[in-house]
């Protein structure tokens, strides 16, 4: 069985690296750049300037490097990467970034992003995120280190999730997720300490004690001041391990973005860029 | 006569029944049984160590039996997905063969009817005349009972079994056993709204066994102030004659109440 199906559809432009498997069917455009040892099960579509890292596993029905669906996009020739060792499961699609957003959507290594997730415009994943089934990001969404996402899981645009967060099943979120927390609910709200998720990472005994320390202290049932008043508490408590330090900036990141999204007050798009008008591919 | 459209890629090795389409685009592994009169429409996928029995019809973009989504388990993990009879599965579907390190093998009855991109996970056994809509995902090792209704978006944790004839609104997050016959909603907490009557009327359930089950509900889950569920299972218990329906009832709420979580089936992860 050949490595590359003659089925496949794949511009000679294209760069392929070594050693990578093809499957039927997939589609691959001019300005894409698969790294080595990449496997692209059957049907997979990669379009516009596209590049992959080596050793990407991408199943069947998945597409990366589309069009933006945002309303901003004018066909400008924007960007996707995927770095190392990701795995695409079937019907995940990636877009490619907006002109007004960061002109590319990046993702980092080691991801696996499940059956149906999406990844919109301008966002970027880290390394070592999960993302469960039919998880949607909206675009310009930031999602750190080690994450991890249940199924279902609805990202409002311009939020940041931070590393080593839980969000449970089904949860729409609207506001930054803090890291090393366990995170659900409409109205969303921080449900504990993402114990388990630490464990599982190997995070330090002391390092896990001190995060609960300063877990008790920000969300605990006894804290009755305001976020910004209990964390000048405990930054004035003494110093800070490297995680709770962290923590407190990133806590304070959203406190100063809008409605509870720190990336919100960094937009580049102006009233008049968010005016209706038609999609890119049909406007006049 | 089978019939294999010509761009479709069929393994030599894969058996197909008598009367069974493979249409354009379609990729069938090695080892594959396709029983009669299967229809596959355009781009579909069947990977290794799937069964189907006869008469299922699979829509565009169905990828069934690829590897379970477990970390540490690559595409050319061994596992089996045993499909029954009669099934549609619409578009985008996705089903995942079972894990080595659980049961080995997915379990899909016969009559179900999965809507687009609904999803079965790992191990899952789907009993029969079940309805998934849109975009349910039904995680692994989940047991779905017969004449299931499952609206759309509905989604369930690892381990989750859903009694026969319940109904789940949308959106529902089921972290926990749903009993049979009951309407569950809700996220979070996902809780029992009352019977399914809507669904016990359809398939044609007596009047007598309708009204048991609504007593035997009321009694369960509108319980006096204070009172366990446990105590109201064990006052219903000890009630004679009771209808089978309401015993089957009864012996489900039991049995999701020994485990910590409500999740009868968690005693069997490894």
């Amino acid at each position: 069985m050949p490595r590359i199906s003659p089925l496949a559809v794949i511009d000679p432009k294209a760069a392929i690296g070594r050693d990578v498997a093809i499957g039927p069917f997939c589609v691959i455009g001019p300005e894409v750049q698969i790294g080595d040892a990449c496997e692209l099960a059957n049907n997979v579509t990669l379009e516009g300037r596209t590049r992959l890292g080596e050793r990407n596993v991408l199943y069947p029905n998945v597409v990366v490097g589309a069009a933006p669906q945002d309303l901003k996009y004018n066909g400008e020739p924007t960007e996707t990467s995927l770095g190392p060792r990701n795995v695409l499961r079937e019907n995940v699609t990636v877009h490619r970034g907006t002109a007004l957003g960061r002109g590319r959507t990046d993702i980092g290594s080691g991801n696996l992003l499940m059956a149906g997730s999406h990844v919109a415009h301008d966002c970027v994943l880290g390394d070592d995120i999960l993302l469960g089934n039919g998880t949607l990001l909206a675009g310009h969404v930031v999602v750190e280190d080690g994450a991890v996402l249940s199924g279902l899981v609805g990202i409002h645009h311009f939020v940041t999730v931070g590393r080593l967060s839980y969000v449970a099943g089904l949860t729409a979120v609207r506001r930054d997720v803090p890291p090393y927390v366990k995170f659900s609910g409409d109205p969303n709200r921080v449900r504990g300490l993402n114990a388990e998720g630490l464990r599982r990472r190997g995070l330090g005994a002391d390092d896990v004690a001190a995060l609960k320390r300063a877990y008790r202290l920000l969300f605990g049932p006894n804290a009755d001041h305001a976020l910004a008043h209990r964390l000048d508490e405990l930054q004035a408590s003494g110093p800070l391990s490297e995680h709770v330090a962290y923590l407190c900036a990133f806590l304070r990141r959203s406190l100063a973005g809008r409605f509870g999204r720190y990336l919100e007050t960094h937009r580049q798009d102006g009233r008049e860029d968010r005016r209706y008008r038609r999609p890119a591919e049909v406007r006049e | 006569m089978a019939k294999i459209a010509a761009t479709a890629v069929v393994d030599k090795t894969v058996e197909l029944g008598a009367g069974a389409l493979v249409g354009p685009g379609c990729v069938v592994e090695a080892g594959v049984v396709i029983g009669d009169d299967c229809e596959l429409v355009a781009n579909v996928m069947v990977c290794r160590g799937t069964r189907l029995g006869r008469g299922n019809r699979l829509f565009a973009g169905c990828v069934l039996g690829e590897a379970p989504q477990i970390l540490g388990t690559d595409r050319a993990a061994a596992g089996e997905l045993i499909i029954g009879e009669g099934n549609t599965f619409r578009e985008c579907v996705t089903i995942s063969r079972g894990s080595l390190l659980a049961s080995g093998r997915t379990t899909v009855g016969n009559n179900n009817y999965l809507m687009a991109y609904s999803h079965l996970g790992h191990d899952v056994v789907l009993e029969d005349q079940t309805t998934l809509a849109n975009c349910c995902q039904v995680s692994g090792h989940c047991r779905v009972e017969r004449n299931v209704w499952l609206s759309g978006y509905a989604g369930t944790h690892q381990f989750v079994t859903i009694g026969r004839f319940a109904y789940a609104a949308g959106y529902s997050a089921m972290a926990s056993d749903v009993p049979p016959f009951l309407k569950v909603s809700g996220n979070y907490p996902c809780i029992v709204r009352g019977l399914n009557r809507t669904g016990l009327l359809r398939a044609g359930f007596a009047a007598e066994s309708i009204q048991a089950l609504e007593r035997a509900y009321r009694l369960l889950y509108r319980r006096k102030d204070g009172q366990t569920l446990a105590a109201a299972a064990a006052e219903l218990a000890r009630q004679d004659g009771l209808d089978e329906n309401v015993r089957y009832l009864l012996e489900s709420v039991q049995r999701s109440m020994q485990q910590r979580q409500g999740r009868y089936q968690e005693q069997f992860r490894r």
